[in-house]
């Protein structure tokens, strides 16, 4: 039974589609990174997961319960951080994590909850005046109550400094090495993986790329860019390093040849392209890191 | 039972912020004022009070009971702590009844010290104590208080926001109180008797008791039989009374479905 399925699930407000067709699947016990720009539509697909948010089609499983029938029993097995929620101005720190406990019918001890997620100093202090990393701390304090068997956290980091960042990120992979599934949404490819399993990559709505990390990683290393600046650039040339096994893709940018290789060599491409007459004035090579599949797939230009 | 764990926050928030004590000393000092001036400058004869004391009751206790609920679940969704709120293992059904029960406790406490520091008064000072009448009094103030909380918290979920519930609930006390007994006279006045319209003497006293606060107050005259209204003769006060706990449940299952339906 996988932890986590969204089949075909669709959104639709008005004119607006934040989800089309999305399919996922996360098995237990893993890291998984949901990846994606502000306003992909992240948060829409975990907020159907919650039942805050009701697919227009499609539909969600946790741990095997619908996600829109059996809500409550989802949310009492799994540690939630949601995007955009709000502290209870008037309620200190140890009191929102005493009413989760008391909502979960759980038995932790909230100022050890404050401890791990290092704001034991705010447990008397009322939340209103939290700074924005400190409530995201308590949100996460929040999400471990009950000793959960999934966390399921929306963009958990942002708010955070650096060291919080590496701090919460410390905290998911202890939880994961407890057996906890977890699932996190974030903007920042960095965050995601670090600690990931795997991850998906979300794009207007559309999942446009999901494997595991090592496999991603895999598919980009194995990608190197050589750019061949040429005193002119001919068919020829163009024609040449198509022709060569490895290349999956020519393109031209002025007098530069862009040639994206899998296992071809630098020296056959070079040769290819000399042996039509050109002249090689200067080349580089770059090897694609998985920012860059990132990248590539999140600033594509927006549909008109 | 998740509503438990909403009830007893939402209580113990209005402890905190001190809107208990503010709501008990209201209402204390309104009937305990209420009782001792009109003891001092009138007469001390319980009937004499609650005839003078009903027509504000009637005013204060709902607007009070909806100034105190109606921002109850907008103002949640407002402000964003609904999602912390739903994150945890509660429906949105849990949420409506909690609320509900949370601070129908605040105004049943603040009007039950109220009514009986005035009752304490009455009997230790007055000469003429009519002893059914008043509790008679003290428990459909109680279920005033009751059904108005429940209608605040209902209106309250039929909204995302604190402005929009704060008109809805100023939208339906008007039209309640004011719209509704104007409609009636104007039909009343612009129908001929043979029109399908026709409001005969007896259909418009029953329409008149629609209002949950007409329906209450009538019903104590029923119940209490002391004031032998014209309008309590013509309507059953069983009826009256179950026209008081459909405002009580209705409301908030017409909210419930709103906010059930809703994106947060």
């Amino acid at each position: 039974m996988p932890a986590i399925e969204l089949s075909g699930v669709s959104k639709r407000y008005g004119d607006v589609t934040a989800l089309t067709d999305l399919n996922i699947t996360v098995d237990e016990g893993e890291i998984y990174g949901f990846l994606g720009p502000n306003g992909a539509g992240k948060s829409t697909a975990i907020n159907i997961l919650l039942d805050f948010v009701r697919p227009t089609t499609g539909s969600a499983t946790i741990m095997g319960y619908d996600a829109q029938a059996n809500s409550q029993a989802i949310r009492q097995r799994i540690g939630v951080l949601p995007e955009g929620f709000s502290v209870y101005d008037r309620l200190t720190a140890r009191k929102h994590v005493e009413f989760a406990i008391d909502s979960k019918n759980a038995t932790n001890d909230p100022d050890a909850l404050l401890d791990r997620v290092g704001i034991p100093e705010a447990a008397d202090r009322k939340a209103g005046g939290f700074s924005t990393g400190m409530r995201q701390r308590l949100g996460l304090a929040i999400a471990l109550v009950g000793d959960p068997e999934m966390l399921l956290l929306d963009e958990p980091s942002s708010g955070l400094d650096p060291n919080g960042a590496r701090e919460m990120r410390s905290i998911l992979t202890e939880e994961a090495n407890r057996g906890t599934t977890v699932f996190f949404s974030s903007h920042i490819l960095g965050q995601v993986e670090a600690i990931c399993d795997h991850a998906g990559i979300l794009q207007n709505g559309t999942l446009v790329a999901e494997d595991s990390i090592d496999a991603l990683r895999e598919a980009t290393d194995a990608t190197t860019t050589l750019t061949v600046t040429l005193d002119a650039v001919t068919d020829d040339a163009v024609a040449a390093a198509n022709a060569i096994p490895g290349v999956s893709e020519v393109s031209v940018d002025a007098s530069d040849l862009v040639v994206r290789t899998g296992d071809a060599s630098k020296t056959d491409v070079l040769d290819a392209i000399e042996s039509t007459g050109a002249t090689v004035q200067d080349f580089a090579t770059e090897d694609a890191s998985l920012d860059d599949v990132f990248s590539a797939y999140t600033t594509e230009e927006m549909p008109a | 039972m998740s509503w438990a764990a909403i009830a007893r926050k939402d209580f113990s928030d209005a402890v905190r912020s001190k809107a208990l004590w503010a709501l008990t000393a209201l209402f204390v000092v309104f009937m305990l004022g209420a009782a001792a001036g009109y003891g001092y400058y009138f007469d001390t004869s319980t009937l004499g009070l609650l005839t003078v004391l009903s027509g504000p009751v009637n005013f204060l206790i709902p607007i009070t009971a909806l100034l105190a609920t109606i921002h109850s679940i907008s103002g949640e969704l407002e402000s964003g702590t609904s999602k912390l709120l739903l994150s945890l293992p509660h429906t949105r059904r849990d949420v409506v009844i909690g609320k509900i029960v949370g601070r129908s406790a605040v105004m049943l406490i603040a009007v039950f010290i109220g009514v009986m520091s005035a009752g304490a008064y009455v009997f230790a000072v007055y000469t003429t104590v009519d002893a059914i009448n008043y509790l008679g009094f003290a428990v459909f103030a109680l279920l005033l208080a009751l059904v108005y909380t429940s209608i605040g918290v209902g209106l309250s979920a039929l909204a995302r926001s604190t402005s929009r519930s704060t008109i809805i609930a100023a939208g339906f006390y008007t039209l309640l109180s004011f719209v509704w007994p104007l409609i009636l006279s104007v039909v009343a006045y612009t129908t001929s008797e043979d029109s399908i319209l026709n409001l005969t003497p007896g259909r418009r006293q029953f329409l008149n008791q629609i209002p949950p606060t007409d329906a209450i107050t009538t019903a104590r005259a029923g119940f209490t039989s002391v004031m032998n209204t014209p309008a309590a003769l013509a309507t059953s006060k069983w009826v009256l009374l179950v026209i008081a706990i459909a405002w009580l449940l209705g409301v908030p299952a017409i909210g419930y479905w709103r906010f059930n339906t809703r994106d947060l």
